[in-house]
């Protein structure tokens, strides 16, 4: 059994409106008309000062001075990421905020390849080598990246995205938090032939994935929908939610959509970030059930069903 | 077209103990030079971003003279001359491992069309920016998986660095190989193939001397019943070479053409070779020291071994 004991997230101070962002991102009057009154997105988070490193260093900084166990305990650390690569082979990231933070003792290790779910498919790793460790062992899953270039900082027809980071403390032992199922699938949508663009996942198909993920991880769990309080999603879009909660069906007020208006979609950090706040506003009691999911631009679908 | 360093499957059977074995394994290097990317994201500002903030600058000259091969080129045809020789339906779970970048734009996954190409309907994933240390992290990984009761299926782990790069990489050779490995494990008791082992170890930095890194050879080799005499020592570029002089044998040192799959290519070939048993030793950036243990008498390992234990 595995346990989310600490969270924490740290949202890029810079605020940017699509309107901001038109120019940059070559959005014509249109484009931003659909991504603020159809998608729903109104202001971006962006790093104005910085990069990466202080980034993640501010998720770092909170979940070490915050956080209920021994820095000790932590036996590794995920940076899940979005891109394939946030930091070049000859660069050194982790290994300088381990050195910071005092934890050159943990096994530090990038992982890339299911986009946005990473952190959510990072679980799975996380569990493997929890257990061959002490009862009090933990993993630190830390999400958080930039979107310095054009083609990052937008999805076409789908999102824009903004700048957070986050910090999530796993082990097998806590009282908070309880990981009952874990889902993820990759679909078939994706195309073998080497190509350098984008390749969307269609859109037809979308809430199909969806609602199987969804449906999977609620039967591994025993659960209905309706017995989930709340669900933490991507904040790519809203429009998507609402066809899910029409066609899965369940209330769209289940459904955590604060932050695509606020922050915009923030690669991999959105459903810890969605948890801190939904927590601070009150959304989540003792002994909730909820979900976090996501999905990474590769068709990976990934969904988690915990226990408050 | 690729130049087959070595594919083969395992046929040797070492040992009939319950423990994790390599049961196939082929590595390639991809020599023919391949065009220069003409498209994004190759020749554009994405990588200028990517670079700057590490100090690395943009170098599209490095291009020109390189193979270019990528990274799901080389792996589709890996996987698929390992296919050939061992069916891969009953993949678990599977890890990518890699030192030098993905090239592909941001948003594609290698390990999805691989696993759509290959029908692996498994968790895959990719480790990656611990220089030549993910493939070990990734083994680890694979290994603990392995041993657990609930697991079941088999592990592929797929290490592939591709030579051509937008920069200069520090550290990077004239002559490193585009090259990928891929190997698939099993805990099945009826499986042959050869057995595989590790253990992690860690400690305070000012404590980290070459004398305490053979300490944590002899620890580890006794923990496997194991002499030193009795073992092939492969080292990588990472190790101080005080190490092995402080070894009664000069160890093999791995050939760093190969990259992050040095360690790993050099181990294959010395069993290819007849080695019968190997000891794999790598210390990551951070002061991490990996040994793992390949083919020979290695003892079982309990379902709850203790492959990473500090």
């Amino acid at each position: 059994m595995l346990y989310l004991n600490d969270l924490v997230s740290h949202v890029a101070p810079g605020r940017k409106s699509v309107q901001d962002l038109a120019e940059e991102l070559l959005l014509s009057p249109q484009d931003v008309s659909v991504f603020r009154t159809v998608f729903g997105l109104r202001q971006i988070a962006v790093v104005e000062d910085g990069g990466i490193f202080e980034l993640l260093d501010k998720a770092l900084e909170k979940i070490v001075s915050s956080m209920s166990v021994d820095i000790q305990q932590i036996k590794y650390i995920f940076h899940c990421h979005a891109a394939p690569c946030v930091c070049p082979s000859g660069g050194d990231l982790i290994g300088a905020l381990k050195k910071k933070h005092g934890l050159q003792h943990a096994v530090s290790v990038g992982l890339a390849q299911d986009q946005c779910a990473t952190p959510l498919t990072a679980l799975h790793l996380a569990d493997v080598l929890l257990h061959d460790e002490d009862d009090d062992a933990k993993v630190l899953l830390l999400t958080g990246e930039v979107g310095f270039d054009a083609r990052l900082r937008l999805i076409p027809n789908t999102t824009i995205i903004g700048d957070a980071s986050a910090a999530c403390l796993v082990g097998k032992q806590g009282d908070r938090n309880t990981v009952l199922a874990v889902a993820q699938r990759k679909f078939e949508h994706a195309s073998i032939q080497p190509t350098t663009s984008f390749i969307p996942v269609p859109a037809t198909s979308y809430g199909d994935d969806l609602i199987q993920v969804v449906r999977e991880v609620l039967n591994q769990a025993s659960l209905s929908i309706e017995q989930l309080s709340l669900i933490l999603i991507h904040n790519v879009n809203s429009i998507s939610w609402k066809f899910f909660a029409r066609n899965f069906p369940c209330p769209i007020g289940l459904i955590y959509l604060d932050n695509v208006a606020r922050t915009g979609h923030c690669f991999t950090s959105d459903p810890f970030m969605n948890y801190c706040d939904a927590l601070e506003a009150g959304r989540l009691k003792e002994g909730d059930y909820f979900m976090m999911v996501s999905v990474g631009t590769s068709s990976t679908f990934a969904a988690v069903v915990l226990k408050h | 077209m690729q130049d087959p360093v070595g594919i083969w499957l395992i046929s040797q059977s070492y040992m009939s103990s319950p423990c994790v074995r390599i049961q196939a394994y082929c590595h390639q290097s991809f020599t023919e030079q391949q065009p220069v990317p003409t498209v994004a994201p190759w020749l554009d500002s994405y990588f200028h971003g990517l670079l700057e903030p590490f100090g690395l600058k943009t170098d599209l000259s490095q291009l020109d003279g390189g193979r270019n091969n990528d990274f799901l080129t080389m792996a589709t045809q890996v996987i698929r001359a390992l296919q050939a020789n061992c069916p891969i339906d009953d993949v678990s779970l599977f890890l990518m491992a890699h030192q030098t970048l993905d090239t592909y734009f941001p948003f594609r996954s290698t390990t999805t069309l691989l696993c759509r190409e290959f029908n692996i309907d498994a968790p895959a994933i990719g480790l990656t920016e611990q220089e030549l240390t993910s493939p070990y992290i990734a083994l680890t990984t694979l290994l603990a998986a392995l041993r657990r009761e609930s697991f079941t299926g088999s592990g592929l782990l797929l290490v592939l660095d591709q030579a051509t790069l937008p920069y200069k990489r520090p550290g990077s050779l004239e002559n490193n190989i585009d090259n990928a490995l891929v190997m698939k494990l099993t805990a099945n008791p009826d499986a042959k193939g050869i057995s595989v082992d590790g253990k992690r170890y860690w400690t305070e930095e000012r404590s980290r001397k070459s004398s305490w890194i053979v300490q944590s050879i002899y620890s580890y080799l006794d923990s496997r019943r194991l002499e030193l005499k009795d073992v092939h020592v492969v080292v990588d570029d990472s190790l101080d070479p005080a190490v092995g002089s402080s070894l009664p044998t000069s160890p093999s040192i791995a050939d760093a053409r190969f990259m992050s799959s040095a360690g790993l290519v050099s181990t294959m070939n010395l069993i290819a070779n007849g080695s019968s048993h190997v000891l794999l030793v790598h210390m990551s950036n951070d002061g991490h020291l990996y040994l793992f243990s390949f083919g020979g008498q290695t003892p079982p390992v309990s379902k709850s071994g203790d492959s990473c234990s500090t």
